[in-house]
Formats: C-alpha cells, structure tokens, sequence
C-alpha cells in the first residue's frame, strides 16, 4: 500500500478547465503567481492540423527525483511512508536550484516565506482517507491517482514510458510519435500516468484553410529560471572564482602571487555575495549539507576549501619563497589546485540542466576553461593561452552564428567586446605589455561571454518543450 | 454541489456524488472553477457589506440603511404621487434563479405598478423556435447524451459553456460516437471533433437546408415519423430545394464535400443528437437558423429515442406554476394595468428613454448588470443617468452599480434558504441557508418588506406573498410553494430531486404539444405571432457581412468564457489569472492585411462605438470574423456592448448581440 504516489491524467478527458489548479489553490492558500498545479496548453494558437492538448502538472514525485539530488541544503527528501517527496520548509534556504532540476516546474518560490513549495499530494487529505484536492476538483474525471508499485511492477506505465514520460525510449521512433508535448525526457521516473490524446482526438479537419499563427511569439511570455538580472550575484561569484583560480595556478608556476589577504577577502566576499539571492540568507549555512549529492553544494565545498588552503599556500609563499625548494612535490599547494579545479568543475555541473541554444556541448564561458585561460595568461604561457583563446573563440563564434540563424538575438556590440578585448590582450602581451593589463582585458572579454551566458541558458520547462514540439511539427513551419 | 462550512467561513466546494440517497447523475464529477471560487467570492474584500450613496463629489460613501431606504421610499412616494407607478422602472437578470426572485414583482405590484421588461437576453428566440417546432423546450436527460453514436455540437461550446456535457460526449466517443463540432471558431469541444465546420456567422439556418436537402436526396428520411408526427414536410421540402447545395455554400462559406459529409453522417448514423448553443440564435435571423436545425431531427427520426434528440433547453424544473420560457418573456396580452411591460431587455436604454406617458424618473435593479451586458452600453447609461433615482442592488460594483445613485448589498446564495431549478438537467434543489449575510447585507425580501412599511403599504397582505426575516418563516413559505407538487422540503435533505414529470427520453410518447399535435415545421403562429415566414427559409442577418458589410467588413462574435457568467466571477483573483486580459481574437490572414501584429492594440470600432484590446492572431477562428468575450468590466478595460446594436432577433424578443459589424485598427 505504500507504494509511490502518482497522478494520472486523462488528455482525452481534459479540457483545460483549470478547476483542477482553482482547487488546489483553495485547499493549499496559494495564490495565482505560484501555483503548485499548472495547466498548460499545447497550440494555443490553434496551429492548422496540430492538435491542441493539455497538460496538467503537479509534483511528480519522481523515483530519481532531480530536485532531492539538487538540493544543496538538504531540504527535500523521499517520504517513501507516504510514497511522495516533500520539501521541509525549515532546512530550505530558498536557493531555487530545485526549480532549475525539476522540468515539470513543479517547485514555486514563495516570495513571502522565501523558501520553496510544492505538492505534497495532499497527504494530510490522504491520510484521513480523501482524495488530493485537485482530483476531487476536476469536474471532467481527467485527474484522478494511484499508486505505483517500485518492486518491478510498473507494467502498468506502459502509457507513461511511452509518453516519453521516461528516456529510455527516448531514441524510439514509435515513442517520439506518441511524446506527450510539454513532457520532459529525463531519467528522473516521473510518478505520473498520462493517457495521451487517442488519434481519432487529435485536431479536427476544418472548414477554414490552412495558416500559420504566429506561435513562436509565445516564446516571449515563457517563464525563465535563471536571468541575469536575478542571477548576477552567482555571475559575479563564479567569475570571481575562475579569475582567483588562474591567479592561484599561475603564482604556483612562477607567476607573481596575489596578496593572501585580499586574495581570500575577496574570496569570501564574493562568497558572501552570493548568498545574497538566497530567499533565507541567514540558512546560507545549510548550502553545503548536501554535498553527497548536490553540484551546488559541491561548489560551496569545494571553493571554501580552495580559498582556505590557497590563503594558506599564498601566505607560506610570500612569508619566504626562498625556501620553496625547487622540484619539491608540495603536497598542500596540489591540493589546493585540486580544490579549484573542483570547485570550477561544481560551478560548471551546477547549470547541468540548463540548456543554451545553438551551444553545442561546450559553452565558451564555462568556468574551467576561463580558470584555465587565466592561469596561463598569468603564468605567462603565451602558447598554451592563444591555444586556448583560440578554442574559445572558434566556440563563441560558432555558438553566435547558430544563434543568430535560429533568430535569436545576436547582440553585436557584445561580441565586438569580447573579441576587441582579447585581442587587445594579445597585442598588449606581444608589445610586452604589463602582465596585469593582459591578464585584465582577458579577463574583461571572459566577463562578456560570461555574461552573456547567464543571457542565454535555459531550464526546460513544459512551456518551452511545447514550442520544440510546435518547432517540431511540419505544420507549424509550413510558409504561407 | 455541497459545501462545507467551517467558523462561518465557506470553506470548499465538493460535488453531490452519483450514488446515494439523492444521486446527482448530471455533474457528479464536481463544480467548474467558477463553482469552485465561491469560496472566495463569498468572502471577497470587495463584496458589498453596506449600503451606499453617490456623493455630490463622484464616488460613493457609506450610509445607514436607514438613510437608504429613507431616501427610497421617500422618491417613490413622490415619483408615485407626480407620475404614477409606471415612472417606476424595474429591471432584473436572473440571479441564481430562485422561488424568491418572485419577490420584487409582488412588492411592486403592491406599490401600484411600474414599468417593466420584455424579452431575454440569454436565449429566447432558440426557446421559441422549439416552442413552435416541438411544443415544448425539454430534451432527454444530460446522461442520455452518452447513447447517442452521432453528436453534432451546433454552435455550442461546451467543453466551456456546458462543461459537464463533456463527460457524456465523452463516455459516447469511448463507445463509439462521432462528433461533428459546427463553430466559426476553433474551440475546446471542436479539438475533440472529427470534423469542425466552420460557417459564416449567422448563416447555419443555410447549412441546414443544405442538409436537410441533401437528406431528401439521399432519401435518409424517415418517413414513418415524417408521415405521423411531422406537420408541413411537402412544403419544406420544397423549399429547401428553392436552392441548389452550391448555392446554400456559397450563402454559408461551408464547402460543399463538408455539406455532403455532414448530411451523410446525420442521415445514416442513428441516434443523433444535435446540441444547439446560443450564440447563433442571437441573430435577427435566429427563429429561422433554429428551427431550420431542429427540422433536421424531426427529419431522420431523431425524437423521442435514447441518445437523439434536439438538446438545447432543459425547462422540465419550470414546475412552479405561470408561464413557462419564452412566453414568459413576452409582453402579456392582456395588460392589467397595473405593471406595464413596454421596455424591450434588447433596446433597454433606449427603449427606457422612449418612454411616456410617465416617463421614467425611478430605476431598481437587482441580479443584473445591464450596462455591460445589454447592448448599446452608451444608451442604456445615458438612460440611467436620465433618472432622478437609481438603485442597484447587488454583491459587487459592478458597471451599473457604478452608475447608481444608491446601491444596496446583496445576499449570496448562501445566506437565504430557496429553491432552484435548472436549465440543463431536471433536478430541483434545496438551497440552505448555510451562513449569515456578512456586514449589514439583507435578503432582498427584507428589502422589500421594510420598504414597505415605510411607504405604508399593506403588511398583512405582504406578509402573504413575501416571507418573513427568518430561515423557519422562508422554509415555511417554500414549503407551501412545493405543496402543491407533491413536494416538501424534507425531500431534498440528501441532496437533488428529479422534477415531478422529468423524463429520461422526451416526447418518447410522440405527444407534441403544438397546435397541431405534431412536430411543426410549418408553424402558423410563427406567422401569426412574429410575422415571420411560417417556414423555416434561411435570411441572412440584418447586419451581415454577405454584403460587404459596408465599411466595417468583420463579424464580431462576444462569446462566453469558462472564466465568467457574463460578467460575473471575472473580478475574482481565483479566476483573473487565467484571463490575459480583454483581446480580440483575429485570423492569422485578417491580421496581415490590416498589419496588426500578436499582442499590440488595437482598436475595436464600428458606427456605434470603439474599445481598445490587445490583438491576439489566432487561426483557431473563421476569416472575416473577429471575437471578444463577452463579460469584462469596464474596470478591467472594456465594456463590449459598446459596439452592439440594441435590435431584437426575429422571434421571441431576445437580443441580436451578433448582428455586429466591425473594423479592427491598429490604436
């Protein structure tokens, strides 16, 4: 009987009503801004031959719940009890990594309390033998639950898997065709049923010929996890992070080393900043409670741990560098490399689900590659650092042209920056310029890109795989 | 549905289930979210808690009931004394359709008289058409709907309008059915469809001949009913060949494979059921489109069988003596001098200008917001702001309250026991009273009881027809109401009763209470009583855009939203944030030629008045045609009856909302 707790959505049945979401609302106190169930509709615009569906969303309760794992603080967990995830709004410092990891948008960042909150499925209701709100609300028999079994019964997802519900078959052909648009393909085994619309429902023939709305206008109003102007106390810490790394790399190769002082000051101080976007600051503490499993954590880890041991390494080098013994294997400066490299590695890891389009693999502004950069402008490695230059520009530039042919903006001036800046590094380094001079207009023109990445990165969410599906669709690109 | 009551607050709102004592078989999977936002509305900090008085500054301030019903009763005896009652003008909407509604009639009938409306504005000329086709507007249950193996959604939303329809769509498709949705737009219940016919607007009475004639072809009749049952089949047959299929295309926009297609399915799949919406019988041409499409039922046989059927109006809960709809929408035949119906509810401002002999100088309105929602908005102020006294009695501010000189707090229905009816399925219910009227709120009979006293009347009598303060007085007065019936208030303890004489599947008996006993599709007093054709031969509407529409090419459609009754519930935040805001919804191609671009504004406008909406390119709607819902509060940024006429349709006094030609310009 205690087996997961899971929704069952009918989209024959569902007419995007919006009772479902009204009683949850009502039973839960949320208000219109952040609710924990959300109806989305697929082709609002009424694209000609493409059916119009609906997808009404809560909690998962996922098996591999992406949000547990992101969790830095520890704060949401598996009540398997109960059969669902909860959030325990004590441990949540309000970090909103859970909102990035889950593609179901399920997690809402109450502004008032700032801790997140979701669907507990309505488990006092359960307990006393009710049924969850929104189920008892829908008016049309569309939501209803169940139960699923984790024992090797879960014949009865069939429809889930298929629905693209579960990536396994993900790569299946018959499973593309029968994808529920707005469903993520993830491995986190989403708790949820969905009947997808039966064929002899799907969009009407029609009087009126074909046309093509304009659909991709709606990409305007998608909701958007992570911007700039919200996330630029991480942009500033993250670049920060990166500048010390290289500052750190090239002083243990010889380069000048930085005052440990104000090296760890402002380490710390970009620390501090970034606790600023928390919705609990004073929990910042809890960040790194989740390190077994948390990329956030592992960041928060890792850069403290940096900082720690390359204050201590920076202090013994300026106390008396004559005494480093040329050759000598030194054990806690290795360490200290190490935790950089990880920390960057975290920082990097902790945008895993974010998507940039037109991006490939690897974004030119991702921090290790930057940390690295640094570190041979600052060593003086002049090869190595045109070697990597070079491969970061080879990226940015083709990243921009992708963008730029899939309509997305292309911000020139941007791209002029980044470009003008590093090659004026590169001109100041072969006029035997100052070394802090290139080392700061390299840093400059990673700035840009950097920034620019904040721009540009995307979290899945039901809404904007609705318009891949829409971009997927030949009806729906079909010119007039 | 039920609620729970928890410290005085309305706490949820959960269905009657299928089983039990008193089973709900018509909604037993729980309120729309309408139903559901009682539980805010009921509490709303902005309900109205007290009475209010315009001051000489604009704007209102709080006064004492007192003081209200002073000034009221004080301009009624004068208005009374200079005018006579007629001056005095009353105007209601339909509230949630209770037994006490009644009230204010009796209160004014005792104060001498006034002057009161004729016609309906939701759905009369659809009524009357079945009136004179079938002789009564009833259809078989809202379950029975799941019998039929061919459903045609004519000019019905209901996946909006009807949503619990949907279940029993539904449960037909899972064994089975077809569904044809005809709508100019492409809307929720069409996404589930075979097929969506798109029609011009105003034209289905065309589409149906079409059909009707195609059925005559095919020979798909059938003729044992049409030769027992069917009153004047020679001569509607001849006249729906009067045009070829290719004309009756050209006059509906529909082509013509879909015209065959249609007429295949409704002639060979059996049952059928057609569910007829309201929009396209608010058209000058209505009588005529509605009892064209009812013809095609009688036609193939579709009467008195499980899932067929013509579902448009459900007045088997009309149980409680007087005129049934739509005649008791129509001006009575033999004034008694004492109210006079000589305001037409489709010309209301207009028509509330118009008159003399008194004049109008004193307006009570209750369960209505006429401002938004009569046509001619601009009229129907002008003939509010004429008056010497205007009072509305309502929950909120609405547009009308915003006019009044003194506006009165409502009731909700849950703050004064009744009963109510219905208009789809045949239940009655008991409506407890479940909370006390909040702040100084009174039930509108104790409104009236104290007016009364104040102007002298006779009490004792009142007492007679209206019900005293209390729940045992009004419980006592309901009882004597359902006494009659073979009713008492303890049946309703667990829940709905069928109405007595509710049927499963109606006129199963083949007794069909018209003139002649049969199923008339031609109707003498279609002729005689409206002066229409006494066939149902399709016109086109008065404003059409067939003729180029001369300047203003565009039909504007006001449909219903699932957010709102009209303009009720949208002030709601439960609901708001499911509204993006007034817009006007334009295809992709209209769009284009007049550079309108998705979301910026523009302007709505016609001869008669202009609003300004984002623009919202959609090709789920027919080219030619634009929509607005119907309902948003000038408020929230638009009144929409700006731009209507106040025409009456055909038949039946109801109101041609969509006789309405527009241009739509970028602001």
């Amino acid at each position: 009987m205690n087996g997961r707790k899971a929704f069952i959505l009918d989209q024959n049945k569902c007419t995007g009503c919006h009772a479902c979401e009204v009683a949850c609302r009502i039973e839960n106190d949320v208000p219109g801004d952040r609710r924990w169930r959300r109806v989305r509709t697929f082709n609002e615009l009424h694209v000609h031959g493409v059916e119009a569906s609906h997808l009404s969303l809560a909690c998962n309760h996922c098996a591999s719940a992406p949000c547990i794992d992101a969790c830095p603080s520890g704060a949401i967990g598996r009540d398997d009890a109960a059969g669902v995830v909860l959030i325990d709004e004590k441990k949540c410092i309000g970090c909103r990594y859970c909102a990035w990891a889950c593609p179901y948008g399920a997690p809402q960042f109450d502004e008032d309390s700032g801790v997140m909150a979701k669907c507990d499925f309505c488990v006092e209701r359960l307990r006393s033998g009710g049924r969850p709100a929104c189920v008892v609300g829908c008016p049309t028999g569309a939501l209803d639950w169940g139960e699923m079994d984790d024992g090797g019964a879960e014949e009865h997802l069939t429809d889930a898997i298929l629905n693209g519900a579960v990536s396994s078959d993900a790569a299946n052909n018959d499973s593309k065709e029968r994808r529920v648009p707005g469903m993520a393909l993830t491995n986190a085994r989403p708790s949820i049923r969905i009947a997808r619309l039966e064929k002899d429902r799907e969009a009407p023939r029609q009087t009126e010929t074909p046309s093509t709305p304009p659909w991709r206008e709606q990409a305007k109003d998608l909701p958007r996890h992570v911007t700039l102007a919200h996330e630029w106390p991480l942009f500033v810490f993250t670049v920060l992070m990166a500048v010390l790394a290289g500052l750190f790399f090239g002083s243990l190769e010889g380069a000048p080393a930085p005052n440990p002082i104000l090296f760890v000051g402002a380490g710390l101080c970009g620390l501090l900043l970034s606790t600023t976007h928390l919705g609990r600051k004073a929990r910042a503490w809890r960040a790194p409670m989740n390190a077994r499993r948390s990329w956030l954590s592992r960041e928060v880890v890792f850069s403290g741990a940096f900082l720690a041991l390359a204050g201590l390494e920076l202090r013994s080098m300026a106390g008396d560098p004559a005494d480093l013994p040329s050759g000598h294997f030194d054990l806690s400066a290795w360490l200290a490399a190490a935790c950089a490299v990880a920390a960057l590695i975290s920082a990097d890891r902790v945008y895993n689900k974010a998507i940039v389009r037109g991006g490939g693999a690897y974004h030119s502004a991702e921090l290790l590659g930057t940390g690295l950069l640094l570190a041979t402008v600052w060593s003086g490695a002049a090869i190595l650092a045109v070697l990597l230059a070079t491969i970061k520009v080879a990226l940015y530039l083709y990243r921009k042209r992708k963008r730029a042919a899939l309509g997305l903006p292309a911000r020139p001036r941007a791209t002029a920056v980044r470009l003008g800046a590093l090659l004026a590094a590169g001109v100041a380094a072969w006029l035997g310029g100052p070394r802090v001079l290139v080392f700061a207009l390299v840093t400059a023109s990673e700035i840009v890109d950097r920034a620019e990445f904040y721009d540009e990165i995307e979290i899945p969410t039901p809404e904007s795989l609705m318009l891949d599906e829409m971009a997927s669709r030949p009806q729906a690109v079909r010119k007039d | 549905m039920r609620v729970t009551v928890e410290d005085g607050r309305l706490v949820s709102v959960e269905p009657v289930p299928a089983e039990g004592p008193s089973p709900n078989l018509a909604t037993p999977d729980g309120p729309c979210l309408k139903g559901l936002s009682y539980v805010e509305r009921q509490h709303s900090p902005s309900r109205l808690l007290y009475p209010l008085r315009r001051s000489e500054r604009g704007g209102f301030s709080r006064i004492s009931w007192d003081e209200a019903l002073a000034e009221i009763a004080g301009t009624l005896e004068r208005v009374r004394e200079e005018s006579g009652p007629q001056a005095v003008f009353h105007y209601a909407g339909s509230g949630t359709k209770g037994l006490l509604n009644g009230a204010a009639m009796d209160f004014w009938r005792m104060y001498g008289g006034c002057t009161a409306t004729y016609g309906d504005l939701c759905w009369p000329a659809g009524l009357e058409a079945t009136r004179l086709t079938l002789g009564e507007n009833k259809h078989n249950a809202p379950w029975d709907l799941a019998n039929a193996r061919l459903i045609v959604m004519w000019g019905k939303n209901a996946a909006e309008t009807n949503l619990h329809q949907m279940r029993f769509v539904n449960e037909a498709m899972d064994a089975g059915a077809r569904l044809i949705v005809i709508d100019p737009r492409r809307t929720e219940t069409s996404e589930r469809a075979e097929l969506l016919i798109q029609p011009k607007p105003g034209t289905d009475g065309f589409l149906a001949l079409a059909v009707a004639r195609l059925l005559l072809e095919n020979n798909h009749i059938d003729n044992r009913f049409v030769e027992n049952h069917v009153l004047g089949f020679e001569g509607f047959a001849a006249m729906t060949r009067e045009r070829s299929v290719e004309e009756y295309s050209a006059a509906c926009g529909v082509p013509v494979p879909h015209i065959e297609e249609l007429a295949g399915l409704i002639g060979t799949i059996k049952p059928a059921t057609i569910c007829a919406g309201f929009g396209m019988q608010r058209y000058t041409n209505s009588g005529a489109t509605m009892r064209a499409l009812i013809a095609l039922v009688a036609l193939t046989g579709n009467i008195g069988v499980p899932g067929g059927g013509w579902v448009y109006a459900n007045l088997l809960t009309q149980v409680f003596g007087g005129d049934k709809d739509p005649i008791a929408f129509f001006p009575p035949e033999k004034p008694d001098g004492a109210v006079r119906v000589s305001v037409s509810t489709a010309r209301l401002g207009r028509d509330m200008m118009a008159q003399r002999d008194p004049p109008l100088r004193f307006a009570w309105v209750e369960r209505g917001n006429p401002l938004a929602q009569n046509p001619e908005t601009h009229k129907v102020r002008e003939a509010f702001r004429a008056l010497a006294l205007s009072v509305v009695v309502d929950q909120f501010i609405t547009d009308t309250a915003l006019e009044a000189d003194i506006v009165l707090p409502a009731k909700s229905m849950f703050e004064q026991t009744d009963v109510i009816g219905a208009y789809w399925h045949p239940y009655l219910q008991l409506r407890p009273k479940v909370l006390n009227p909040p702040g100084e709120v009174r039930p509108e009979t104790e409104i009236f009881r104290a007016l009364a006293r104040m102007l002298k009347l006779d009490c004792a009598a009142l007492d007679q027809i209206i019900p005293g303060p209390g729940d045992v007085e009004v419980r006592a007065w309901l009882e004597r109401r359902l006494a009659p019936l073979g009713l008492s208030l303890e049946d309703f303890a667990d829940g709905p009763v069928p109405a007595p004489g509710a049927e499963e599947v109606v006129f199963a008996d083949h007794v069909f209470p018209t003139p002649s006993g049969k199923v008339e599709l031609l109707s003498k007093e279609a002729e005689d009583r409206w002066g229409t054709d006494s066939l149902p031969r399709a016109i086109f509407p008065l404003e059409s855009a067939a003729d180029g529409g001369g300047g203003f090419p565009l039909q504007l459609l006001t449909p219903n939203t699932k957010n709102r009754i009209h303009s009720q519930f949208g002030n709601l935040d439960l609901i708001a944030v499911y509204e993006r805001g007034p817009e006007v919804q334009i295809h992709p191609a209209d769009a284009a030629a007049r550079g309108l671009k998705h979301g910026e504004t523009a302007r709505v406008f016609n001869r008669r008045g202009e609003i300004e909406v984002k623009v919202r390119v959609d090709a789920g709607i027919r080219r030619g045609c634009v929509s607005v819902t119907n309902g948003w509060w000038g408020a929230q940024g638009v009144l929409v009856n700006l731009l209507s006429e106040g025409r009456e349709t055909d038949v039946a006094h109801g109101a041609a909302f969509h006789d309405n030609l527009v241009e739509v310009k970028s602001a």
